[in-house]
């Protein structure tokens, strides 16, 4: 999929140095090199150039060359292409009435490569047996949603999940179509923001378990505890370098008291450390 | 005998020459009226429906045929492929039926298809759908004139021959 993503010279520059399964992120900016990052570390392609022409290429091939028809994904910054990539761009925002209506001169691109993982929580396997609201806590490109993944697989066996996937990146859905597998009973509700997601989730599908990606903001924390005091299990991940960090937060610190497990990646796909409530 | 043969083969030529310039402008003619009738298409799915230019195509070309309907089903195998730099939508506007003005107006119009977001690309479509009017009134003049002439000529022209050869 991504040799019809990318123009054929950044294609063959990246991909003569590193199998297409190996790539976790692939970052193009006008007038640089093409950078790719695999196993957390980024490399630079750096005998070509990437042009205004290879980010049209790949933007068309992402959009299906018809930018219009996901235009308000491209507002919120990203677009998911098929195979269930996601696709963040940056460049010149355009304001509406107030608010941000489209991006153009499109200047980088950040496409980033879902990848399932199964029996990557092996380490988890305490928690999935005896269930409890669980934070996946580390720096961005660690393995969190890939965790989240395989974990909302793994409960689904038994229990109904709901993925509230605000940026279409956890479960990637492809017109209509689910593209990794989710298990048994796994419902997806993509691209709503996530606020009303849990509303809306909470009193449809009556699910035992919901799995969201990236807590953000006062707001999203307020509403996984309403949610988990519905007696419904919240597994999410948050950005932080640590548990004792995010919960120094002011804004996080409520989910010391709402969370039961919380667990500590220290490096790519690696739990460093699983921790009780009651050991923090 | 020969004579009556060689008549007979010289009204069908004139007969047939006479068609083909009247397919000739009937073609030209269907061709700007599909062409128009493709942007009024697009300008609602795009306005409302936002659907794909791929799937908005294809969902044009149902039931059609003619000169344009091939060049959409080409565009489609470009959008497809990857195939969108400006010099193979000038390759895509290489039609008989079009002038020199034409083909660079459609490889514009073509080129500048979904890359914009929906507003711009309805108005987009709007001016050209009122640039193309004016032509599709022309060619249709033509035809009615000249096609149906040509074909008439044709015809009295082939019993001409006829009658002179015989």
């Amino acid at each position: 999929m991504l040799d019809k993503l990318l123009s054929t010279d950044i294609y063959n520059a990246i991909f003569s140095r590193i199998r297409e399964e190996e790539v976790c992120e692939l970052r193009l900016r006008v007038g640089k090199a093409p950078c790719f990052s695999a196993g957390g570390k980024y490399r630079a392609a750096d005998e070509i150039t990437v042009t205004r022409e290879d980010i049209e290429y790949t933007l068309g091939m992402a959009t299906g060359h018809s930018v219009y028809a996901v235009n308000d994904s491209m507002a919120r910054g990203f677009i998911v292409c098929p195979g269930g990539y996601r696709l963040g761009i940056c460049g010149e925002g355009v304001m509406k009435n107030g608010k941000l209506f489209t991006v153009k001169n499109i200047t980088s691109l950040c496409l980033r490569v879902p990848h399932q993982i199964k029996n990557c929580c092996e380490k988890l396997s305490f928690i999935l047996k005896n269930i409890g609201n669980t934070l996946i806590i580390s720096p961005p490109g660690m393995g969190k949603t890939t965790m989240l993944r395989e974990c909302a697989r793994l409960l689904s066996a038994d229990k109904n999940v709901l993925v509230l996937d605000e940026r279409g990146e956890l479960i990637p859905v492809i017109e209509g179509v689910v593209a990794v597998d989710t298990g048994l009973m796994c419902d997806v509700m993509s691209n709503i923001p996530k606020i009303t997601a849990y509303e809306t989730g909470v009193r449809t599908m009556r699910p035992d378990v919901i799995v969201t990606d990236e807590i953000f903001g006062a707001d999203e924390v307020r509403a996984v505890r309403d949610v988990a005091r519905c007696g419904i299990y919240v597994f999410a991940s948050l950005h932080a370098k640590s548990v004792a960090e995010a919960l120094k937060s002011d804004t996080y610190a409520p989910l010391g008291k709402t969370m039961r497990y919380f667990v500590e990646l220290t490096d790519v796909g690696r739990v460093g450390a699983v921790y009780d409530r009651g050991e923090i | 005998m020969i004579e009556l043969l060689a008549g007979g083969i010289l009204f069908l030529c004139c007969t047939y020459t006479g068609i083909g310039i009247r397919a000739y402008y009937r073609n030209r003619k269907e061709l700007y009226s599909q062409y128009a009738g493709f942007l009024e298409h697009l300008k609602e799915d795009i306005g409302f429906r936002k659907t794909p230019l791929a799937q908005s195509t294809a969902e044009y070309c149902q039931g059609k045929k003619g000169a344009f309907i091939d060049m959409l089903a080409s565009y489609r195998k470009m959008l497809e492929e990857g195939r969108v730099s400006r010099a193979d939508f000038d390759k895509l506007a290489c039609s008989p039926y079009l002038d020199k003005q034409g083909r660079r107006e459609f490889a514009e119009v073509f080129y500048g298809l979904g890359k914009v977001d929906e507003y711009t690309q309805t108005e987009n479509l709007q001016k050209a759908r009122a640039a193309v009017e004016g032509k599709l009134q022309y060619y249709k003049k033509k035809y009615d004139t000249t096609g149906t002439l040509a074909f008439k000529l044709g015809v009295v022209l082939g019993i001409a021959a006829m009658i002179l050869a015989a």
